[in-house]
Parts: C-alpha cells; structure tokens; sequence
C-alpha cells in the first residue's frame, strides 16, 4: 500500500478522534462502542493543552518536559538489574535484525535458485505448480517454526540425574533433534522468595556470553509460567563429589591434574568478570573425555544477596566463643567421612555448605577474584588429604573452624605405615599454603599459580589434550552411570535433607508483592526448532560449529 | 533534547565505544550498522511472492510482541503506579483495559497493571493452539485478520507509552536506537497491511509522518 493513502486520511488538528470501536473476538455480541481510548479533554487542540509543539518544519518533536532525570532515576539506572536488561535489549535487537535480515536474504536466494531450477528443466505448467506449491510450503514451514516457542513439551525426559534446592536437572533429548541435553528446570515462585532471580539470570548471562570449553555450555533457556529452565550440554562423568566418594584420597599426579582444569575453568569465569565465591567439588564436571568442565554459576556475581551474608555472619558470630576441637589427621578424615555417608549431597541443599567459602566472604567483607583461589585451595587439601581443611564434626564445629582457620589449617600428618602415602609433599603442602592464606597475600592471579613448583610438570597450554588420569567408561550418549539413580530409593535417600529443605522453603509464606513479567524478560535463549545444530557429548573442544557463533535469543 | 523522538538515530545505531572489538556484541553491531541505514526496513515488510498473509502477519506479531517485552523490559523499574497511575501515551490520550473476562467493562489501570494485562492478553493468544496454530499445515481461523488488527492496535500503545512517559529513561539506557528502530519497523508494517485505524495512531503522529517522509524520500 503507498503510503499516501494513509496521508490522506483526515488529520487536521481540530478533529479529535471518536469512540473507537473494538474488536472483541470471545463474545457473541456485536461490535460495540468502547471507550477504551479516552480524550482527556473535550477542550480540542487549544494552546492550553497543547503538549506536541512543532518547532521546525522537519518534523523533531519537542518534549513537553525535558527534565532532566530525577535522582531516584539516576539511582535507578546504575542497579545492576536496569543495567543488565538493557544490555540483554541490545544484544537481543541486534541479534534479531541481524536474524531477520539474514533470513530475507537466504529466502531471497532460496528463491532464485528454485527459478533458475525450474527454469533449467523446461517443466510442464502443471509439474511447475506442483513444484512451486511445494517450495511455498517449504518455507512457509520455516516461517512458522520460527515463531514456535520452545516448551518443556518438546523435550523427552530421559532420567534426573540432579536435585537441588530449587529444582531438579534431568537427562533430557530434544525430540525434533535427537539432541542430548541436561535440563535444569527451576521454580519461579521458589526462587523469587528466596531472591534467587538474579543469580539465575547471571549463570543464563554467562553461559550465553562464552564459549569455551572448561563451562558447561547453554543451549537453550527458555520459560513458561512456572518455570525457568536451562538446557545445558550434558556432561556424563557426573561431577567431583561423586568421584571423590568413591576414591576418598586422589594420588598427588591425578590431584595435579584436576585441579590444574579447575583452575583453567575458574579463570574463564574470571575473565568474563565474574567471581564465583562458593566454589566447590560439585561445581565441577567430568565430560566424556574425562577432563573438567565448570558448571553452576548462579552464585557468581557481584555480591550475595543480603539475606544469605547476614545469615552467613550471624552464624559465624554464633560460633565466636567457640573452642577449636584438636582432632587428629586420622580423626579428621573418618569423621568427615562418616558424615559424608550420613549426607552425601548437603552442599546441594539451599542453605549450602561454607566448607569451600574464603573468610572474607563468610563475614560479608569486601572481595577479589582471589576467593576462589581460597576455594581451589580447599579442593586441593581435600584430593590430597581425603577430607576439606575446616571439616568438623557437626555445621557448628566447621563454622569455628573456619572461624579460627590460621589455628585449623594443619598440614594432615599420618604415622602409621600403611597411611604414609597419604601425607602430603613438602611442594603440594606449600602450594595448598599460598591457596588458603590470608587475602593479602593469598594467590590471585593465574601466572602465580603456573610459576608455582607444584606445576612444573603442568602444560598449561595443552590442557585439553593431556591423557586424563580417567575417562568415562559410557555405554551411550544418554548413559547416566556416573550420577546418582533417582529412581532407586538408596540413592534417592541421599537427597532427603535436600528436599526437605526445599519443602520448607515453598512453605515460606508469599512475599508480599506479586512478581511481574519484567523480572524474567531476556531470561529465552536459543532458536527454537532447526539451527542450534546437534551437538554431541562434552567432547572437549569440539564444540566450535560456525553457524552457533552468533546464536540467538529469542 | 532537540530531537524528542531522535529521529536522526531512528536509521542508524549509535556506535557505542565500550563493546570490544571481536565480541559478538560487536559483530553484530557492525552489521546492524551496515543493512539497517538504507530502505531495508521498508523491504523487509512487504510479503515475499507467495507467501500466506497470515503466516506472514502471524510471525510479526510474534515478533512485536517480543520486541515490546524486551523495551518494556527495560523501564519496569521506572514504570511504576506512583510514576504512571494511568496507561497513557502523553497527557492527552488515556487507556482503559477491557478483556471481556477479568476486566468486563473498559477500566482504568495503571500502565504497569495495563501493559502487563495487554501482555498477558497477547501471550495468552499466542500461546492459543486454535488463534496461532504451531503445528504444520493447521490453518489460521476464519477471524484471524480481526485478531490481528486487534493484537496490533494495543501493541501499538506500549509503544505510545514508552514514547510518551519513559524516553528519557530509554535515552539514558543507550537504547533508544533500538526503540526507534522497532517502531519504524511496526509503523511501517501496520501501515504495509492497513491493520490499525489512523485515529489510533495519532499519538505518535509526528513520529509516524516523519517515518513516512524518510521513506518516501528513501525509495525515490
């Protein structure tokens, strides 16, 4: 339609529009008046209530107010949730331009090419519209997937292989194609009262904006009205919790080479500017290769929410007067594994486990990329010695632990003949020494960690391609033998105080103001139906298909 | 703010110095900043040859609706029933919600009740298998051009009201070349298939004139 036809409809300045009429589409009635469209004034364009002036012939438009922004607005435009939602609105409006546009282009070419195709085959009129009728519904299928949501629906649910506080992850395959995922689905109310949002839009955040093979990869993010979820690359080796109770103590080569991976991973972390804070064994994944992919980033940002650093320093307070129990080396590792029997998964719970976390983060102090040097260190301690640094008896005896950790950290000693191989080298002793240290002069950059003695035999550079010490015997891409059976009431049992805590959480009674579509907007990640393309199993560096360079985020 | 609807922008992206060089973000602003100046808008309306009309609305309808998300996305702090106690597009045009279900008889709302009951209201169309059929080969409803019009014509007061109440905010956000490209886009595509009446439009006017007049100008 020229545009002159819309130019000529009536618009002089002193016909003010009528009663709309409005299209009701659920009723029997006939189309009625509305006034849905109300005039403010009957008064017409007189200057009194003229708000558009027009100052020039080009057609700018003056405000009515140019004020400038109040100081709530200011305010307002440096929280970290304003900001980050215009930073998903850029991306997302670049990336669908660059979509659309794209897709009128190869439809374009699409279209030249079947012309020149049937051209070429001199076609009988009715051979041609039969193959034209075909090429439209060709596309027109294009056109359709491309507004088809993706929805739990389209996913067939292979297994869970996870539970957490705020949901569960399962072995999920997309059914259109074929693909393998792990899918984390996660309950909007139970996250909105325990002001979880955020960290759930900064682990989509980071996961959308690296592509690396040390974390885990996104694929999709995508929500309905309850839920959020994220599908993920399933990694089958299950994660290191599960390996370490099944092998209690790592030999000094294997330790080396985990944690040299978990460092790799973390500095990934880092260089998007993310610090993680509460890193920990579960936090890291063995893919098909048997090397380690970092996973979990909902509580890598820039603080903790306040309710969980108040509820971490009252705890540490509580404990202040506490006497540190001695415990031998011996003691140590057989109280922590027994209670590592009684609760085998007590990090997954939403309250967490401090054991990993740096002092200066538990007292809600000010903090650096360094924490997570603190929390390498403890996993470090732990491969060598069988049991984390600041393990005690009960949640009490670890936070007085921690609380006087410079009395706590001890370097494990083993006396009897048969545990000799147990103590630590002077060179990893040292190395666990400059990891869990004081901030000022803890280890915090990655060269320190490559120049230390411990690593020398360490090829930092080739990571990725070093023989690990084991690889996951898998019998498909959807085998599920490294995670737990939660199908099987024994392993299911592991979980009880992790549901149970979940139970109270939803009895939590409702904040008071309900939550609105805007939190989760630019939450919906990745093109729905064709396009993501099949990726396989975690097979290490692999994932780098051209066309997922630029993936979108509708 | 010499130019309220900063027309000079609506053709091009702001280059913004702090997206490095090498990211996506960059990339993809590059080739932002190379299609979206020319007429390209203006093609990327009409519907390819051969096409089904519906198909080609319904997309864009999709679409819109995701782009209003997004904008709207981005002042819900701002907008708020202390700041908008009523869903308007300037002080001299007024909305009042009617669903025919929870909001029988045209009511007023604030413009977060209001654009979170039109939101809602589309969602709830889009997701509906009988308006907006996923599977292959379902046919669109008889009515659906009527549901159309409609979806658009109340899309089409976000708009107004992100206009009207929060543009400097969307200024300050460094997002207001993406607004104005969205709405030259759905302005020039309402206007490609006649689906909204022009007296609905008059809010944005000057706006949409200028659009006109940049395209005109464009094409000849």
């Amino acid at each position: 339609m020229p545009p002159s036809a819309l130019q000529a409809a009536p618009q002089s300045p002193s016909r003010i529009p009528g009663p709309l009429r409005d299209v009701r589409m659920d009723t029997a009635k006939p189309y009625y008046l509305t006034k849905d469209v109300r005039m403010l004034t009957a008064k017409g364009w007189g200057d009194d209530v003229q708000d558009i002036r027009m100052e020039t012939a080009k057609g700018y438009l003056e405000t009515s107010r140019p004020t400038p922004l109040k100081l709530w607005e200011r305010e307002l435009l440096e929280t970290p949730e304003v900001k980050r939602k215009a930073t998903v609105a850029q991306l997302y409006f670049l990336d669908y331009y660059f979509q659309t546009l794209g897709y009128l282009a190869n439809r374009k070419e699409r279209r030249a090419r079947f012309d020149s195709d049937t051209n070429s085959r001199d076609l009988t009129p009715t051979d041609y519209s039969a193959e034209l009728k075909s090429y439209l519904g060709r596309e027109r299928v294009i056109l359709r997937k491309r507004r088809t949501k993706l929805r739990v629906e389209q996913f067939h649910i292979i297994a869970q292989v996870g539970q957490g506080g705020y949901g569960e992850v399962y072995l999920a395959r997309k059914m259109e194609t074929g693909q393998v995922c792990a899918l984390k689905k996660m309950k909007k109310r139970t996250l909105y009262k325990m002001d979880e949002i955020r960290h759930v839009l900064v682990e989509r955040d980071i996961l959308t904006a690296t592509k690396t093979p040390w974390l885990v990869q996104l694929l999709y993010a995508f929500q309905d009205a309850q839920h959020v979820y994220l599908a993920m690359e399933y990694v089958p080796g299950g994660d290191f919790r599960t390996l370490l109770n099944n092998s209690g103590v790592l030999k000094e080569e294997h330790a080396r080479f985990y944690i040299a991976e978990m460092f790799a991973g973390v500095c990934e972390l880092h260089k998007l500017g993310y610090i993680h804070r509460d890193l920990k064994p579960e936090n890291f994944l063995v893919d098909g290769t048997g090397h380690v992919k970092l996973t979990d980033f909902g509580l890598a940002t820039g603080a903790l929410n306040p309710r969980r650093i108040e509820s971490l320093k009252h705890k540490l307070d509580k404990v202040k007067d506490n006497e540190v129990i001695y415990r031998s080396t011996i003691d140590r590792r057989s109280l922590y594994r027994s209670m590592r029997n009684e609760d085998p998964r007590y990090a997954d719970s939403i309250v967490g486990s401090p054991d990993y976390m740096a002092p200066e983060v538990l007292r809600g102090k000010t903090y650096s990329y360094s924490v997570d040097y603190w929390s390498l260190g403890c996993i470090l301690f732990e491969f060598l010695a069988g049991f984390p640094p600041f393990s005690g008896g009960s949640p009490e005896e670890t936070w007085t632990n921690l609380k006087n950790w410079p009395k706590v950290l001890r370097r494990p000693e083993y006396d009897k003949p048969e545990d000799l191989v147990f103590n630590l080298t002077d060179v990893a002793w040292d190395c666990v020494t400059r990891l869990i240290s004081h901030d000022s002069v803890r280890y915090s950059t990655p060269t320190q960690v490559h120049n230390h003695p411990f690593f020398n035999l360490t090829n930092w550079d080739r990571l990725r391609s070093t023989p690990p010490p084991f690889v996951p015997a898998l019998d498909s891409e959807i085998d599920t033998g490294y995670y737990d059976d939660f199908s099987s009431p024994e392993d299911m049992a592991k979980y009880a105080e992790v549901l149970e805590k979940q139970k109270n959480v939803e009895a939590v009674r409702d904040k008071e103001d309900k939550f609105g579509r805007g939190v989760w907007v630019g939450f919906t990640f990745g093109k729905s139906g064709a396009g993501a393309g099949a990726k396989g199993l975690g097979m290490g560096a692999a994932g780098d298909d051209a066309d997922g360079a630029l993936a979108t985020i509708f | 703010m010499s130019s309220f609807f900063g027309l000079a922008k609506t053709r091009t992206f702001k280059p913004r110095k702090d997206v490095p060089e090498g990211t996506k973000q960059y990339q993809l602003r590059k080739y932002a900043e190379a299609t979206l100046g020319s007429g390209n808008l203006r093609l990327a309306v009409v519907l390819p040859e051969g096409e089904d009309l519906n198909e080609w609305l319904a997309v864009h309808a999709v679409d819109f609706f995701n782009h209003l998300n997004m904008l709207y996305g981005t002042v819900t702090e701002f907008c708020t029933p202390q700041e908008c106690p009523v869903m308007s597009a300037g002080p001299r045009y007024e909305y009042l919600w009617e669903d025919g279900v929870t909001y029988k008889r045209p009511t007023k709302l604030s413009a977060p009740d209001y654009v979170d009951a039109l939101m809602n209201w589309v969602q709830g169309l889009l997701d509906d298998e009988t308006v907006f059929p996923h599977k292959i080969g379902v046919p669109f409803p008889k009515n659906f051009r009527e549901t159309i019009k409609t979806i658009f014509r109340r899309l089409f007061r976000v708009y107004g009201h992100l206009y009207s109440s929060h543009f400097e905010q969307i200024c300050a956000l460094g997002i207001e070349a993406h607004l104005n490209t969205s709405y030259r886009h759905f302005f020039l595509f309402i206007n490609e298939f006649d689906l909204v009446e022009q007296r609905e439009l008059v809010p944005l006017d000057e706006l949409n004139d200028a659009i006109l007049a940049e395209d005109a100008k464009g094409t000849r």
